[in-house]
C-alpha cells in the first residue's frame, strides 16, 4: 500500500510563487503523470513529495501519515532524476548498491539484490564500469536500477527521458511502463512531453502557474479538456481554436464558421448538439476547439455531418496522415486527412466536421462549456 | 592591366602567405621562448658543470660542482627545509583550502565578501606577506609581547628567532596566502557538481559529511591534482617569501633552495655551485610536473 495525499500545498520561492494551493490524491498502484511546461511546479511538486524541498502551507500524506518534517530517507521513496545524477567516482554496482549500502545491509544480500536488478534491466555486462563510460541510454538504466534495488513504496521520475534520442526514449517509455505493470507501485512522473503522458499514465494532472488545471485519465483530458491552456497543450499537432458566432437557425443552435474559398470568404454554418447550456449565449462570440482529426475528407464519415468547402495552403505529409493548413476565421488552422484523399496545395477540398466531438470554450474565461 | 597569368601569379603570393601567417606570427615569440628559457636551460647545466666561481669559465670538471653541492650542510639544510615546507605547505593549503570551499558552498549569506576576503591574501606580494608576518610574529613587537602585556608573562610564541622552528613560520605564513586560492579552486569545482547527485544520495540515505567524503571529493580529484601542481611548483619556487619574513635566519636555518642558490650564484661568487642547484631544483620540478602533464596528454588523446 502507498498512497500519496497533498492537502492545500503552496510554495514560494522569494517572491515568486511556484505552488498555490495544490490538492492531489494519488492511489494506491497508481500511475500519475505531472504534465506541464517548464516553470509551472511540477518538479518543485514532485520534490515536495520525496521531501527535498519543505513545504511551506498544507501537509502531504503517505499512507495516511503526516510527513511534512520527515527526512527523504525515512520516506520510502525512490527518484529517478533527469541528469541520472549517478555517483561519478563510484562503479555501476556500487551505484545501485549505494542507497543499501546506507542502510546496512550485509553485502552478499547486496550483491545478489544487484545482480537480480541488473539482470531485470539488462546491464549485468556493465555493473564494473563507472559511469562516464556509459552511454545515455545505459546511464537511463543504471539510474533506474538505482531506484528499483530498494524496492521502495513510491518511485519519483523527473522528466527521466528528455535526455534521451526519439528511438531511446520510446524503448524506455514501454520498459517504464512495463515495470509498472509488474510491480504494480504507485508512480509520480514529471515530464514535459504529452506524448509520453498520454502513453504512460493512469492519470494526468496539468499545471500551469503552480495551479492543476484539470486531473484526468488521458481519455478524459483528450476530449474534454478543462480549459484552453489543456486543449492546447494535450495532442499533436494542438487544437484549433476558432473565434466564432454562436447562433440560432431553424430551432437550431450552431455556429458561424467563417472559412475561405476560391480567395474568397464564405462562411458556413455548423449546426452543434442541442443543449440547455448554449441558451444563455446565443449571440455571443465563443471559442471553437477543433482538433485536426475532427476536420477530415468525407469518405467513410457519417453523412450526418457538416461540410466545409475551403482553400488548402499546404500539406504537411506525415506518413499515416496528411495535415491540410486552412484559414478559419483568419488563422491558420489544421485538418488530417487520409494521403489518399489530400488535394494538391492551392487546390480546394471539401472537408466534413464531426461536430460531436467538438469543444466549446467560453469566449473570456477558456473554460470549457459543457453541454 | 595584368593579364590574367600576372593575376594568378598574384594570388598565388597572396594566398601563400595566408597559408603561412600562422607560422610567421608563431615564430618569433617561439624563437625567444626557446633562446631565453631552453637556451638558457641548457647554459645553466653546462655551467653547471664547469668550476665557473665569478665569471663562466669553459673549464670542464664534470660533476665536481654537484659533489661539492651535496656535502654542503648549507645545502642539506635548504633541501630540507624544502621537504618539510613542500609537504606542509601542500597538505595545509589544500585541507584548509578545501574545508573552507565545502562551508562556503552550503549557500551562506555574504559568500561573495567571504570568498573575497579569503581569496585577497593571493593578491598580495609575498614581500608584503613576509613582512606583515614578520612583525606579527616579532616576540618583541608582535603577538608575544601583546599577550604579555595582556597580562600572561608566560606566553612564548618566538619561532620566527628560534632555529628549530623558523621553517615552520614560513609555512604558516605561505598557508595564509594560498589556501584562500585554493578555496577558490574547489569552490568553483563544487559549484559544477549536479545538485541532482546530492539529492539523489540524500534519497540513499546518506549524510551530508557521507556525501562530501564518499561521493563529491572523490570526484573532484583532478582539482586535488592541479592544486597539488600548483602549489608544488609555487613551494619549489619559492624565494621572496623566506627573504621578506626570516632572510633565511637565524643563521641559514630557514633557507630554501631558491635561497642558496641566489646566495651562490650572485652574493659568494661560486656560479658553478649556484649553477648545480638551480639544476637540482629543475630537476626537482620536473619530477613532478612531467608525470602530470604525461598524464593529462595521455587523457586527452584517449579522451
Amino acid at each position: 500500500m502507498a498512497t500519496i495525499s497533498i492537502e492545500h500545498a503552496s510554495k514560494s520561492f522569494g517572491a515568486t510563487e511556484v505552488l498555490k494551493d495544490i490538492s492531489l490524491d494519488v492511489k494506491d498502484g497508481e500511475f500519475l503523470v505531472l504534465l506541464g511546461a517548464s516553470g509551472c511546479g511540477k518538479s518543485t511538486l514532485l520534490n515536495i513529495i520525496a521531501g527535498l524541498e519543505p513545504i511551506a502551507e498544507g501537509t502531504i500524506r503517505l499512507d495516511g501519515e503526516v510527513v511534512n518534517d520527515v527526512h527523504p530517507k525515512n520516506r520510502d521513496i525512490a527518484m529517478v532524476f533527469q541528469s541520472y545524477a549517478l555517483y561519478p567516482n563510484m562503479t555501476v554496482e556500487r551505484n545501485i548498491a549505494f542507497g543499501l549500502e546506507m542502510r546496512r545491509i550485509s553485502k552478499a544480500e547486496r550483491k545478489a539484490t544487484v545482480r537480480e536488478v541488473a539482470s531485470m534491466l539488462q546491464i549485468e555486462h556493465l555493473l564494473a564500469r563507472k559511469p562516464a563510460q556509459l552511454s545515455g541510454g545505459q546511464r537511463q538504466r543504471v539510474a533506474m536500477g538505482r531506484a528499483l534495488v530498494r524496492r521502495p513504496k513510491i518511485f519519483l521520475f523527473d522528466e527521466p527521458l528528455s535526455n534521451l534520442d526519439a528511438k531511446l526514449r520510446g524503448e524506455m517509455r514501454t520498459e517504464i511502463k512495463k515495470l509498472h505493470q509488474s510491480l504494480k507501485a504507485t508512480m509520480v512522473y514529471v515530464t514535459h512531453d504529452q506524448i509520453e503522458a498520454m502513453t504512460l499514465a493512469d492519470r494526468i494532472a496539468i499545471m500551469k502557474d503552480g495551479v492543476i488545471q484539470q486531473i484526468g485519465t488521458p481519455q478524459e483530458i483528450y476530449s474534454k479538456p478543462a480549459n484552453m491552456y489543456v486543449a492546447g497543450f494535450v495532442g499533436a499537432p494542438p487544437m484549433n481554436f476558432v473565434e466564432v458566432d454562436l447562433v440560432k437557425q431553424e430551432d437550431q443552435f450552431g455556429v458561424i464558421l467563417p472559412a475561405v474559398l476560391k480567395g474568397e470568404p464564405k462562411n458556413y454554418f455548423l449546426p452543434l448538439p442541442d443543449s440547455k447550456q448554449l441558451e444563455t449565449r446565443e449571440n455571443t462570440k465563443i471559442i471553437l476547439g477543433l482538433r485536426p482529426e475532427m476536420i477530415t475528407h468525407n469518405a467513410f464519415t457519417q453523412s450526418t455531418n457538416p461540410e466545409i468547402e475551403c482553400d488548402v495552403d499546404l500539406l504537411e505529409p506525415t506518413g499515416a496522415d496528411t495535415l491540410c493548413l486552412i484559414r478559419l476565421a483568419g488563422h491558420p488552422a489544421k485538418a488530417r486527412v487520409s494521403p489518399l484523399f489530400a488535394c494538391d496545395p492551392g487546390e480546394s477540398m471539401t472537408f466534413s466536421v464531426d461536430m460531436g466531438r467538438v469543444c466549446l470554450f467560453d469566449g473570456e474565461t477558456e473554460e470549457l462549456i459543457r453541454l | 592591366m595584368s593579364n590574367p597569368q600576372q593575376r594568378k601569379q598574384q594570388m598565388s603570393v597572396l594566398d601563400r602567405l595566408q597559408r603561412y601567417l600562422p607560422q610567421l606570427v608563431v615564430a618569433p615569440p617561439f624563437l625567444l621562448l626557446v633562446f631565453f628559457v631552453y637556451g638558457f636551460i641548457a647554459w645553466t647545466g653546462f655551467i653547471s658543470l664547469t668550476n665557473s666561481r665569478m665569471l663562466p669559465t669553459f673549464d670542464f670538471q664534470g660533476i665536481q660542482q654537484y659533489v661539492r653541492l651535496l656535502a654542503m650542510d648549507r645545502w642539506n639544510v635548504a633541501f630540507h627545509n624544502l621537504l618539510i615546507f613542500g609537504s606542509l605547505y601542500i597538505l595545509f593549503s589544500i585541507t584548509i583550502g578545501c574545508v573552507l570551499a565545502v562551508l562556503l558552498d552550503q549557500r551562506i549569506r555574504a559568500e561573495g565578501a567571504l570568498r573575497t576576503i579569503y581569496l585577497y591574501p593571493m593578491a598580495i606580494s609575498f614581500i608584503v606577506t613576509g613582512t606583515a608576518w614578520k612583525w606579527t610574529l616579532n616576540p618583541s613587537l608582535g603577538i608575544e609581547s601583546y599577550m604579555q602585556k595582556l597580562g600572561w608573562e608566560s606566553f612564548q610564541f618566538d619561532w620566527i628567532v628560534n632555529r628549530d622552528m623558523a621553517i615552520y613560520v614560513v609555512v604558516l605564513a605561505a598557508v595564509w596566502q594560498a589556501s584562500g586560492f585554493v578555496m577558490a579552486l574547489f569552490l568553483s569545482a563544487l559549484r559544477t557538481v549536479d545538485e541532482d547527485i546530492i539529492r539523489a544520495a540524500h534519497l540513499d540515505g546518506a549524510s551530508t559529511t557521507r556525501i562530501y567524503f564518499g561521493i563529491i571529493l572523490p570526484s573532484l580529484r583532478p582539482v586535488f591534482l592541479s592544486a597539488f601542481v600548483i602549489l608544488a611548483h609555487l613551494s619549489i619556487k619559492s624565494f621572496d617569501l623566506v627573504v621578506a619574513l626570516t632572510n633565511g635566519g637565524p643563521g641559514y636555518s630557514s633557507t630554501l633552495p631558491a635561497n642558496f642558490m641566489y646566495e651562490m650564484a650572485f652574493r659568494r661568487n661560486q656560479i658553478g655551485l649556484g649553477a648545480a642547484s638551480a639544476m637540482m631544483m629543475l630537476a626537482t620540478v620536473a619530477a613532478i610536473i612531467v608525470p602530470y602533464l604525461y598524464s593529462e596528454l595521455r587523457a586527452k588523446r584517449h579522451g
